[in-house]
């Protein structure tokens, strides 16, 4: 079962640093909306001129903040989880649970990033752009797919350690 | 047919629960038992492109930005220190009364609720202040600790709640009252729990050695110290209530004022930035996958119909309007002692909502306090107590007994305040009629 570790690993080294990556966007867009609302507040208030397209140049940013940080808060497992019976349980069947939890959360989680995509082509093919600032929106979901993508290749490197690890508890 | 959907309706939400219960992500689970459940009533295609459109669609929720906004504006709130200035002056004033510094804990948590919306960020946020300092006068851990866990709670009472702000969310209800209905509340369990700390140390004087008596010159020099958190209270919720700017923008304007202040003070430095950046990123998307989860769970229970299913089983039942709120803030406390804060609202709100403003004619906005503060109660009862958990985790030193044992007085102070809060609306309801009259 020493593969399934090893496999691990590999995935772990392109997924991690791709999900920290997005991760440090994610925390950058929403230094963005903060400086971006300030601004737009003072031009507002002291110079009677809004910044032009201001909420939905904070909303796209807010599409990153939302999606780009969810994989590495699972590498963290920072996702809640009510663990209170679980942890009631054997160590071993714990480890089983655990396992067949993040086949579970894989398959619902891959079916989520399927329809992101899926609906990433349909506003790619209605060419739907922002109304004032022009810019198209299809990125944004393409990247809102990628984000999930990320989020369930972090659920499956959990589950290959988790089997290597119900293995090693039978040895 | 009917009788099939409610039967669905049933199974979507046993799933959950079974799930939910076996480790599965709270997010996950929603996803999925919306998913089954919803492919069950309109089938396995719309039931698939629902979820895409559903889980981008929060994305165009102007009102969801004001939660990674509000967030980030109490981690840097901790990082800035502002939390040790607000503890020293109420330490000064009321240090030198038995269990004098577990009521400026228990001032301090109000103090800090006022920039943070969270509770355990701010039980977190005393263990490091107030728990050394308590020790150091020989207070005992079950007095210290129930003060900093039950404390907490006025973190997501006094505004910017999270809580209120979810609450907001979920239920299309205005902002700006909900904010301004959690400070009399907050200060008025703020002012319970000095009491309950006095009498309490009044019949037992072992549990809090008297400090010693600050003269009132350093009294009014101290009060320096609490100067940054009052201006940064002040410039939000002022601003929003002047009409500057929406409480939306209020959060960012918030940030910007902690850090103006932290670069004044020089106790905001580059590392900590990044540091309360990166914390408020992590608790965002822990929140947002429960929110992306829920929102597609909600289209399954709107397909379910079950708005009309409980109108159907209540018109059959002659129950008071005070019955249902009695009935919802039991089931509250119960929830609140298994479930995250978070998760509570947002997979129950949709169906108490309902009964309790639809049905019982209550007050949007009371409540939003209502459950805000039952649930938070539920948090921190023992033998459970979700919140409970997280502070014994970080003093592991510490008996979990021992901190039960310390949260058993403050949770009946706060029952007591929910019975009061519940009995005489007026409490919540007095700022926002007067301040905002039209609401």
């Amino acid at each position: 079962m020493r593969y399934l570790a090893r496999a691990a690993d590999g995935l772990a080294k392109v997924v991690f640093p791709i999900s920290r990556a997005a991760n440090v966007l994610g925390t950058a867009a929403l230094v963005m909306i903060v400086i971006v609302t300030v601004a737009e507040i003072i031009s507002r208030r002291a110079f009677h001129a809004p910044i032009t397209g201001a909420t939905e140049f904070i909303l796209l940013c807010f599409t990153l903040v939302i999606f780009m940080m969810l994989a590495k808060c699972a590498m963290e497992n920072g996702h809640l989880v009510v663990s209170l019976l679980t942890n009631a349980l054997p160590k071993r069947i714990q480890l089983i649970n655990a396992a067949l939890m993040h086949i579970v959360t894989i398959g619902i989680l891959s079916l989520a990033s399927w329809q992101l995509l899926v609906y990433a082509g349909r506003v790619q093919g209605m060419g739907q752009t922002a109304a004032i600032i022009n810019v198209p929106i299809y990125p944004f979901v393409y990247l809102a797919a990628l984000a999930f993508i990320l989020l369930t290749l972090v659920y499956l490197i959990k589950l290959l350690h988790s089997i290597s690890e119900v293995r090693q508890s039978w040895n | 047919m009917e009788l099939a959907v409610t039967s669905i309706l049933f199974i979507g939400i046993a799933i959950f629960l079974v799930l939910m219960f076996l480790g599965l992500p709270i997010g996950v689970s929603m996803l999925l038992s919306g998913f089954i459940g919803l492919a069950m009533i309109v089938g396995v295609h719309p039931a698939l492109t629902n979820m895409g459109i559903v889980i981008y669609r929060q994305a165009n929720d102007y009102i969801l930005t004001t939660i990674p906004l509000f967030i980030f504006m109490g981690t840097l709130a901790g990082v800035t220190a502002l939390s040790t200035d607000a503890y020293e002056t109420l330490n000064k004033w009321l240090g030198h009364l038995p269990g004098g510094l577990a009521m400026a804990t228990a001032g301090a948590c109000a103090a800090f609720g006022a920039v943070c919306g969270h509770p355990s960020a701010t039980s977190a946020t005393m263990i490091y202040v107030a728990l050394p300092e308590m020790r150091k006068f020989k207070y005992a851990d079950e007095l210290s600790l129930g003060a900093i866990v039950a404390s907490g709670n006025l973190g997501a009472i006094i505004p910017p709640s999270m809580l209120l702000i979810l609450y907001g969310f979920l239920t299309q209800t205005s902002m700006g009252p909900l904010f301004l209905s959690g400070i009399l509340p907050g200060l008025m369990i703020t002012i319970m729990h000095w009491a309950q700390i006095y009498i309490q140390c009044r019949l037992n004087p072992s549990l809090a050695p008297r400090g010693p008596v600050v003269s009132w010159k350093e009294k009014l020099i101290s009060i320096k110290g609490i100067w940054g958190i009052l201006t940064v209270f002040i410039v939000v919720m002022g601003g929003i209530y002047a009409g500057f700017f929406t409480p939306t923008e209020g959060g960012a304007v918030g940030v910007a004022a902690i850090v103006l202040l932290g670069l004044i003070n020089r106790k905001l430095k580059w590392k900590g930035f990044i540091a309360a950046l990166f914390e408020a990123g992590q608790m965002t998307a822990m929140i947002l996958l429960i929110i992306f989860g829920a929102m597609y769970f909600n289209v399954f229970i709107a397909a379910s119909e079950l708005n009309i299913t409980l109108m159907e089983l209540m018109e059959g039942v002659v129950l008071s309007p005070g019955v249902i709120v009695l009935m919802i803030m039991v089931f509250y406390l119960i929830c609140g002692l298994f479930l995250d804060i978070w998760a509570i609202f947002i997979i129950t709100l949709p169906i108490t909502y309902y009964m309790a403003v639809t049905l019982a004619g209550l007050d949007p906005v009371h409540f939003g306090i209502l459950c805000t503060v039952n649930v938070l109660i539920g948090g921190i009862t023992p033998p459970i107590g979700l919140q409970v958990f997280i502070i014994a985790g970080m003093c592991r030193d510490v008996p979990l007994s021992t901190i039960y044992k310390g949260c058993w007085p403050f949770v009946v102070t706060q029952v007591i305040a929910l019975v009061v809060l519940a009995v005489f609306p007026k409490i919540s309801l007095f700022i926002p009629d007067l301040m905002m009259p039209y609401r």
